[in-house]
């Protein structure tokens, strides 16, 4: 791992199209700005993580599992629309 | 054109219903080409199924049949990823699971915005922490709940 020590203010470069900027240091908190094409996708890390949990749990969800949920729903009358 | 999965077997896809996701999906950024089929087995879900992994098939429902409140903002750049402007009508699709209690939940905080004019598709995330990945749309008390307010209706 490359380890750098930066200031507020300051930048990180990487390549020719992602800056990482320094906005502000504050007790044990950092404030970041990301400059990032759009095909670059920026997430906090948890949250990407959470969702990449999320979505293989839904990519395995039983049609068995499916069909019993779509019947409660359709009992609900959440069908309209 | 037909769509081989694990689960649901051989699933006849029409073009109308191929999905393009430029950048993938979470975790599976390698994903780009979907279907998004209906099945009448499990209406109101739709199944978005890769083109290229058998082990792929996402269920999603329509977002205004998990929370009538809920009006993700697309920001400009997600809309420019799917060949749109923010102000283009967009469709808003929830990824569903069924977890280990039986409950129906939805990820409500990572919404899949279509374009139905370009076809192409884009997970979002939200920033906004109201919203959480496992939201529980329903479950056999809720549903048991909703039969008697109907009764007594």
């Amino acid at each position: 791992m490359l380890v750098l020590g930066r200031r507020s203010g300051e930048n990180i470069r990487i390549g020719d199209d992602i800056k990482v900027i320094v906005l502000e240091v504050r007790g044990g908190q950092i404030k970041l700005g990301i400059e990032a094409p759009l095909d670059v996708q920026v997430h906090r890390e948890e949250i990407y993580e959470r969702i990449q949990r999320q979505n293989r749990r839904a990519a395995g969800t039983t049609p068995d599992d499916l069909r019993e949920a779509a019947r409660v729903l359709r009992r609900n009358g959440r069908l309209q629309g | 054109m037909r769509i081989q999965t694990r689960t649901l077997g051989a699933v006849e896809a029409t073009p109308e219903s191929f999905v393009t996701f430029p950048d993938g999906l979470v975790g599976y950024e390698n994903e780009r080409e979907f279907a998004l089929v209906a099945s009448a087995d499990h209406a109101p879900f739709r199944w978005l199924l890769s083109f290229t992994d058998p082990d792929i098939a996402f269920p999603l429902l329509p977002a205004h049949l998990v929370a009538d409140e809920y009006r993700p903002a697309l920001g400009a750049s997600d809309a420019r990823a799917i060949g749109a402007v923010a102000s283009d009508p967009t469709e808003v699709w929830i990824l569903a699971t069924v977890d280990a209690e039986g409950r129906l939940t939805a990820n409500l905080r990572a919404p899949i915005v279509l374009n139905p004019a370009s076809r192409l598709a884009r997970q979002v995330v939200l920033s906004d922490g109201r919203w959480t990945v496992d939201h529980v749309v329903g479950s056999k008390t809720e549903s048991a709940a909703g039969e008697r307010t109907r009764q007594a209706a």
